[in-house]
């Protein structure tokens, strides 16, 4: 991936940031695991889980639910 | 009982631990801040219990397993047309309290990654553990100079330096539209500094390890799982997720030398940690840098490369201890 930064904040407040808010990186939101916040593969009402959800595929789940 | 301080959502990390909790029909439950909030959980502290849905958390857990609990509290709001942000931020500060009353109450449990001070360690606080611990660190600096950058990048050994956040806590992704902007660490040349104001927000600096390679080692309850991040490139990268995705990026199996697994131990004992995520740089000359620990970190991607089905041993570890039998693929829990 290349490093893709981009200014967001005002020119004006640069000097209120650390340096690591100089450069911030821009990644399509899809493009990011921890934004995937969707794939709703089951629900387990006995796991005390309100909304189990399970992305990756590797490991199916069936009849865990109650 | 395992009891898994986690979200109510999709979580990388924890998800595939579940899969496998379920599989071996583990006795288990999963808190989020959604069921504090939701009213689920009721505490007695004259019986120094406290209740989720009637089951008894303190009698009945054995091993806690904390996983980003705490994170979706951020995402918490109450909607009212006056003081919102001042109300919000006082609920949120109540929940908080609630919580810490139940981790008081589970204070003699195991903790896995640790108990809550080592949850979200100082990364500077680590640093100098392990440098104590026998690991050779970074040159480190906090500063707010230009000058002060420029002079240190001046004298680090390849006259470039990094700057990453402090704290891993406030770490989020800034979203707008289809786009979330973040931080990764950052390379700084002297020329870059040189374009930036005479003073900003207090920043930490680190002297810039040329890497012959990363290595990105999962500790749990005394093992290490290491995995090397190679890449070709010839130019080099500051921070390894910006190549994860690249071709000419292999992750490859890796035992650590003898010595730098001892002092990971030391280290990690020694701040109370049963588990986490720790990267390493080998640089050029073959020294093995210490960067940093993240207690709750991820370990899928490595996992699956090297084929240490690593969810499948935090499950049994977790079941191990809950129920002190071992699990894996020698014993089958029918």
């Amino acid at each position: 991936m290349e490093a893709d930064y981009h200014d967001i904040f005002e020119a004006e407040n640069k000097s209120d940031l650390p340096l690591t808010h100089h450069f911030m990186l821009r990644r399509l939101k899809v493009k990011l695991a921890e934004m995937r916040i969707k794939d709703r593969f089951s629900r387990s009402a006995k796991h005390q889980s309100k909304a189990y959800l399970q992305k990756n595929n590797h490991k199916p789940i069936t009849g865990i639910t109650e | 009982m395992i009891l898994i301080l986690g979200s109510s959502g999709f979580e990388q990390g924890t998800d595939p631990v579940i899969d496998w909790l379920l599989h071996y029909k583990a006795d288990f439950i999963k808190l989020t801040v959604e069921d504090i909030i939701n009213g689920h959980l009721r505490i007695d502290l004259q019986q120094k219990e406290a209740f989720f849905k009637d089951i008894p958390l303190v009698e009945k857990t054995s091993i806690i397993w904390y996983r980003h609990f705490l994170n979706s509290l951020a995402r918490f709001k109450v909607s009212v047309k006056r003081f919102s942000a001042q109300l919000n931020e006082d609920l949120r500060a109540e929940v908080k309290g609630v919580f810490e009353v139940l981790a008081y109450l589970l204070k003699d449990k195991t903790w896995v990654p640790g108990h809550l001070p080592s949850i979200q360690p100082n990364k500077l606080e680590v640093l100098l553990k392990a440098e104590i611990a026998g690991l050779k660190v970074p040159q480190t600096h906090i500063t707010s100079s230009r000058e002060e950058a420029i002079a240190f990048c001046q004298k680090s050994q390849y006259a470039t330096i990094t700057t990453k956040q402090i704290s891993d806590e406030g770490r989020n992704y800034y979203q707008e539209g289809e786009y979330a902007y973040y931080t990764l660490t950052k390379k700084l040349s002297e020329k870059e500094l040189k374009a930036i104001e005479n003073s900003f927000f207090p920043s930490l600096l680190q002297e810039y390890i040329y890497p012959d390679y990363e290595i990105r080692t999962f500790y749990l309850d005394g093992k290490t799982y290491s995995t090397a991040i190679v890449n070709n490139k010839t130019s080099a990268y500051a921070d390894r997720k910006l190549i994860n995705e690249e071709r000419t990026t292999h992750f490859i199996p890796y035992q650590l030398p003898e010595s730098v697994i001892e002092n990971t131990r030391r280290l990690m004992e020694g701040m109370g940690m049963t588990a986490g995520g720790i990267d390493f740089i080998r640089d050029q000359k073959g020294d093995y840098y210490f960067l940093e620990v993240n207690p709750i970190g991820q370990y899928l991607l490595e996992s699956r490369h090297c084929n240490y089905y690593l969810e499948k041993e935090i499950a049994a570890y977790l079941i191990g201890v809950d129920t002190k039998r071992e699990v894996g693929q020698k014993t089958v829990i029918v």
